[in-house]
C-alpha cells in the first residue's frame, strides 16, 4: 500500500490514500437529539442577584493595618539579619574545627559505638534465649513422655478387655447355629417350639390361648384376637401366691 | 424607574480618577517629551511633596488599548530627584495626571522635600540566641562576656520601595532596648505609605514581598502564558 501510494503520489501528483480511511469513519452527530444543557439558557439576561451583586471584601482595621505594617518591616529586617548572624556562626564553627565535617565524623563514631553497644546486648540475649529454650525443650519432652506412657497404658487396658471379651464370646458361642450343625438345630426347634403368644399373670402363670400345637391341623381361624379374655375375669395368682412359688421353687 | 436615569453599581475606584499614562501622551507634541505628568496617587498620599516625571523619551507599544510601551523620565518624587527611570510596568492605570505648562512652575516648588529615613544599624539578638552562643563560648572555653548582644541590621527592602534605597541611611540607635521593635522608629516605617495606608496587610513570609501575577491582562490575549 505504502509502495502504491508513494508511487501514486509521484505519479500523479495526488495520494488517493483516504478512499480506504473514509469507510472507518463513524457518524457522530446525532442533529436534534442532543440533550439540552442544564443550567440558564444562554438567551436569557444574567439573573438579577448576580448582576448587581457587588462583592466587598472585608478591610481590616485602619490600626491593625498601622501596626502591622511596621512590625512587618522591623520583622523581616531582623530575620534577614539573623540569617547572617547564624551564617557567622556556622563560618566560626568551621574554623575552630567544630565544622560539619567534624560533627559528621563525631556523629560517625557514636554511630559505631552504638552499634557494638547492640551488638553485645544482643550476643548476651541470644545466650540467655539459648539457655532458656533447651529447659523449655527437656520439659516439653517429659511432658509428652509421661503423655505417651498413660496413652499406652490405656491401649492395653483397652486390648486386654477385648481379648477377654473374645474370649466369653468364644465360650457362649457352644451351643450357636453353624453350617455343621444347622440341621440338627432346626430339627430341635421344629420339635421345640418357642411361642410367646401368651398372657401372663403376677404369679408368672403363661397361659396359652389358643392352647399351642406342634403340628398344625387343620384351617387355622381367621380369628386373630381372643373372644373373650380369661385374664380379665378372675383374679389369677397374687404376690403372696407368685412369692411362695418362687420359695417353693427355692428349697427344691 | 426611568429609562434615562443612570445606575452606578459596584465600588468606586480611587485610582482611576486620571487618564491612562500615553492616553496622555499621545495627545501631545512628540509624545510629550519636556513635559511634567504626575500619579493622583503620590498626591493623595503625600500632597505636600509633590512628585512628578519629566518625560525624556516615549517608546509607545501601540496597542489597541495603549497600555504597552516604556518610558525615560526624570522622576521627582516628593521633592527629591531620583535620576532617570524607566517605567514600562502597570501602565494599565488610568491615575495619571498632565501638569499644565502655566502650572510647572508653581508644581515643581518644594519647600519640605522628603527627609531621609533613618533606621538602626544594628539590633538586639534574641535571647535564646544570646544564651546559646553563650553555651557554646563556654564550651569552647572562650570569655562568656565577648560574646555580643547585638548583631549588624541588613534592611529588607520591599520591590515597591527600591527607588528610596539612596535616601535610606543607617545610624546608630538613641537607645538601645532588648526588642528591635522599641528601637525602631514606626513613623519611619509608615511615612513609606504616606496618607493612604493599604486596607489589609497579607500573611508575613520572610524577606521582602513578591507579587507574582497570575495573568496580564493585555499579554494574555496575545501572548500564551509560559507553563510552570
Amino acid at each position: 500500500m505504502l509502495v502504491n501510494c508513494s508511487r501514486l503520489s509521484t505519479a500523479g501528483g495526488r495520494c488517493l490514500l483516504a478512499s480506504s480511511q473514509m469507510d472507518d469513519v463513524i457518524q457522530k452527530r446525532h442533529m436534534g437529539r442532543r440533550q439540552p444543557k442544564q443550567g440558564k439558557p444562554p438567551i436569557l439576561p444574567p439573573a438579577k442577584k448576580v448582576l448587581y451583586h457587588v462583592v466587598h471584601a472585608p478591610w481590616q482595621k485602619p490600626e491593625d493595618v498601622e501596626e502591622l505594617l511596621w512590625r512587618r518591616h522591623a520583622y523581616n529586617n531582623a530575620v534577614i539579619s539573623l540569617r547572617e548572624v547564624f551564617r557567622a556562626e556556622i563560618a566560626q564553627n568551621a574554623s575552630h574545627g567544630q565544622g560539619i565535617e567534624s560533627m559528621k565524623e563525631a556523629e560517625a563514631l557514636e554511630f559505631d559505638e552504638l552499634i557494638a553497644q547492640n551488638q553485645a546486648r544482643n550476643d548476651e540475649k541470644r545466650a540467655a534465649r539459648a539457655e532458656r529454650e533447651s529447659d523449655d525443650t527437656k520439659e516439653t519432652k517429659s511432658v509428652i513422655l509421661e503423655e505417651i506412657r498413660v496413652e499406652l497404658e490405656k491401649r492395653n487396658a483397652e486390648k486386654k478387655r477385648a481379648e477377654q471379651e473374645v474370649r466369653d464370646v468364644i465360650a457362649r458361642s457352644a451351643g450357636f447355629v453353624n453350617r455343621e450343625n444347622l440341621e440338627t438345630k432346626i430339627l430341635e426347634a421344629l420339635e421345640k417350639p418357642t411361642i410367646y403368644d401368651f398372657a401372663i399373670d403376677r404369679a408368672g402363670n403363661k397361659y396359652f390361648v389358643p392352647e399351642p400345637v406342634k403340628y398344625q391341623e387343620g384351617t387355622p381361624t381367621r380369628q386373630k384376637g381372643r373372644l373373650y379374655d380369661q385374664t380379665l375375669g378372675t383374679q389369677h395368682g397374687t404376690m403372696e401366691e407368685a412369692a411362695s412359688k418362687k420359695q417353693n421353687q427355692q428349697s427344691l | 424607574m426611568s429609562s434615562n436615569l443612570i445606575r452606578f453599581v459596584g465600588n468606586h475606584d480611587i485610582a482611576s480618577e486620571g487618564k491612562f499614562l500615553f492616553e496622555i501622551l499621545s495627545q501631545l507634541r512628540n509624545f510629550g517629551v519636556g513635559r511634567l505628568v504626575t500619579k493622583n496617587e503620590w498626591a493623595r498620599k503625600w500632597p505636600n511633596n509633590p512628585s512628578y516625571m519629566k518625560i525624556l523619551r516615549a517608546e509607545p507599544g501601540m496597542d489597541r488599548w495603549l497600555f504597552e510601551g516604556k518610558i525615560y523620565a526624570e522622576w521627582v518624587f516628593r521633592g527629591k530627584n531620583l535620576g532617570v527611570y524607566e517605567f514600562s510596568k502597570d501602565l494599565n492605570r488610568s491615575d495619571w495626571q498632565l501638569v499644565h505648562k502655566h502650572q510647572e512652575k508653581s508644581y515643581t516648588s518644594c519647600s519640605t522635600p522628603m527627609q531621609e529615613l533613618v533606621l538602626p544599624d544594628s539590633f538586639p539578638l534574641p535571647p535564646l540566641q544570646v544564651h546559646l552562643s553563650q553555651k557554646s563560648a563556654r564550651k569552647n572555653g572562650m570569655d562568656e562576656k565577648s560574646v555580643s548582644r547585638r548583631a549588624p541590621l541588613l534592611l529588607s527592602i520591599d520591590p515597591e520601595f527600591q527607588h528610596l534605597k539612596p535616601f535610606i541611611k543607617q545610624e546608630a540607635p538613641e537607645a538601645n532596648s532588648s526588642s528591635i521593635y522599641e528601637e525602631i522608629d514606626k513613623n519611619t516605617l509608615l511615612d513609606l505609605y504616606g496618607n493612604e495606608l493599604p486596607v489589609k496587610v497579607e500573611a508575613w513570609n520572610v524577606g521582602p514581598a513578591v507579587f507574582q501575577p497570575r495573568f496580564n491582562a493585555t499579554t494574555m490575549r496575545v501572548k500564551e502564558q509560559p507553563t510552570k
